[in-house]
């Protein structure tokens, strides 16, 4: 009961936070204009399948929600705790006949609500767009695989919302929360590959393979590259991305099933959970922990 | 009268930068049901410490309590079923409502959906707010806020209201106004009141027992008029020369308990009334005795006869 009362509160205040609006809103924009771009293509005489549409072009919604997830995540989780804090509000929550864990699953459940009503709104749109448009149908296997892309994207943006709820309670201050949670979505997502790729360069010229490999393991530790793999694999039977290469898997062309790419792909899947786990059982044990004062 | 807040050996230590600080320091304390106890105690000399782990929001290092007859590291959640607390810094969701702040801590309480609303107009009729019931707190003053979070409290109607400088930061008003109130609860209801505070004049005016807490340690605990009796007979006495000689003699005297001097008089505290003997002393001594007065001690001597004149 207390529980849900925390989540209701929270996703209220989420859904009429100017920052989730905008973050929406814009993520709405782009979902219609990826949908025009792939209608534009398929007018241009190219064919292609529903699943072509979802993981093509510069604003495919991989793309998109690659991008602005972590964002989403970020906004959802940064001030989560820190605000309560700042604000003294917390002490008028705990001093209610309630656990601490109850709070921090109120947030935590309303983060997942907003996740899912702000993912769902845009890949509802998508499909529609793309039904209405195009006109392309998706076979019951490609609606499988969007589901399926659909609870790992949400896990994806929950892993990054319970990071930026982890630095909230650690630092307590909105400002530093808000500043350490958006320089680790920008060293994991962006900086980690100029800095693999400086790292190969000191290789000599000649080692092409050693460098390819220093390139690979360190891109392996950018959550973003196990989200585009896992993605592209799952949601196109013609995508056979390795899950620890940065290049295709070398057998010959040849569409996957759906249990080939979730075996091809499950362990990009369990590190993104891992990350999720390991960020929530790390904001539980601190905020259980933390001695109010 | 029976105990509603019993400690034993309660103790708190904080480490800080490799420091050990003794926030509060093996306190054994009783409040009765139904007193208004004032917690008196100078800044950081562990009074909020003890609060957040009668409520059990932090943990003890030792030693452990009861409120209203639960454990207070094992029963804390029952513990914060029958209490109140008002924070010396908290705040309510400034956009939303009074109404909506009220409705979202009575669920959390615990109250039933179907009482919710008769108790949140019967909790901001007392406090007089009720014509502010849909605005947003954030357009309140500090206090009125003050007076919500009492709402917001008696909404779960509790035995024990835990109070922590309640009157911080209020103008001469709202504090008259917040003071009334809360004897008003505690008279009228029949809440035991918990107020911490290190405003001497404020406890002095609502409590009816008070505790000393000096750098986590409760150093006296007693009525004001039983802090008055241990002070003593106060004399005031002036005369032509307040010398160091006349004051040894003074001290000497057997029922004679402290000796200063202030603003050009002697202060004595004594057991008895020695105005005769002083005043033998001071003829003796060839000066003449111009004041000779008892006067009753103050509860500001008491505080610096506890302090010895420094909080720290």
């Amino acid at each position: 009961m207390s529980l849900l009362t925390v989540a209701l509160k929270e996703f209220s205040d989420h859904v009429t936070s100017r920052r989730f609006l905008i973050l929406f809103i814009l993520l709405s924009i782009l979902t219609v204009l990826s949908a025009f771009s792939s209608a534009s293509r398929v007018a241009s005489g190219f064919s292609i399948t529903f699943s072509d549409v979802l993981t093509s072009g510069s604003l495919s919604i991989i793309y998109l929600i690659g991008q602005l997830g972590p964002l989403i995540g970020i906004a959802l989780g940064f001030d989560s705790i820190s605000k309560e804090m700042e604000s003294g509000s917390i002490l008028l929550l705990l001093s209610c006949p309630i656990y601490r864990d109850t709070i921090l699953n109120g947030k935590i459940l309303s983060g997942l609500l907003t996740i899912l009503l702000t993912l769902g709104t845009s890949i509802t749109l998508l499909t529609g767009f793309i039904l209405a448009q195009p006109g392309i149908a998706p076979t019951i296997e490609e609606l499988i695989r969007l589901l399926i892309y659909f609870v790992f994207a949400v896990i994806y943006i929950l892993a990054y919302m319970a990071l930026s709820l982890l630095t909230s309670i650690i630092t307590k201050k909105t400002s530093m929360s808000l500043l350490i949670s958006i320089s680790t979505w920008i060293f994991f997502t962006y900086l980690i590959h100029t800095i693999a790729s400086s790292i190969a360069s000191l290789l000599p010229e000649t080692d092409i393979e050693g460098r390819i490999r220093v390139l690979t393991m360190i891109s392996l530790l950018s959550p973003y590259r196990h989200y585009n793999t896992f993605s592209r694999n799952i949601i196109s039977p013609k995508f056979s991305i390795d899950p620890f290469s940065i290049f295709p898997r070398k057998s010959p062309f040849k569409p996957l099933t759906l249990m080939e790419s979730l075996a091809l792909s499950w362990p990009n899947l369990i590190i993104i959970l891992s990350l999720l786990i390991i960020f929530l059982a790390a904001s539980y044990i601190k905020f259980l922990k933390e001695e109010v004062r | 009268m029976s105990a509603i807040i019993e400690t034993e050996n309660l103790t708190k230590i904080y480490h800080v930068d490799g420091r050990e600080i003794r926030a509060v320091d093996g306190l054994n304390l009783t409040v009765y049901e139904g007193e208004l106890f004032g917690y008196l105690g100078p800044n950081g000399s562990g009074k909020t410490t003890t609060i957040l782990m009668l409520l059990g929001l932090i943990s003890p290092t030792s030693g452990g309590g009861r409120v209203a007859g639960f454990d207070i590291i094992r029963e804390s959640k029952a513990v914060r079923s029958v209490t109140g607390f008002i924070p010396e810094k908290f705040s309510f969701y400034e956009d939303l409502p009074a109404y909506d702040n009220l409705a979202y801590f009575a669920k959390l309480n615990g109250i039933v959906k179907n009482e919710i609303d008769d108790r949140i107009k019967w909790a901001l009729n007392i406090v007089e707010l009720s014509d502010w019931i849909n605005a947003p707190v954030k357009t309140f003053s500090r206090g009125m806020r003050q007076r919500l979070a009492l709402a917001n409290i008696l909404i779960k109607k509790p035995k024990i209201i835990f109070l922590d400088e309640p009157t911080a930061g209020l103008d001469p008003y709202a504090t008259a106004n917040f003071r009334s109130l809360i004897k008003r609860l505690n008279e009228e209801f029949n809440i035991t009141i918990f107020l911490s505070s290190h405003m001497l004049h404020e406890v002095r005016q609502i409590c009816n027992r008070i505790g000393f807490l000096n750098k986590g340690r409760l150093v006296a605990v007693d009525t004001i008029e039983g802090f008055m009796e241990k002070m003593g007979i106060k004399i005031i006495l002036e005369a032509t020369n307040l010398s160091d000689k006349l004051i040894k003699l003074i001290e000497a005297l057997d029922d004679v308990n402290r000796v200063f001097k202030s603003n050009g008089e002697l202060i004595i505290y004594a057991r008895e009334d020695v105005r005769l003997d002083i005043s033998k002393i001071v003829t003796s001594l060839g000066e003449h005795v111009l004041t000779l007065k008892i006067e009753p001690p103050t509860l500001e001597e008491v505080f610096f006869l506890v302090y010895g004149g420094e909080g720290r």
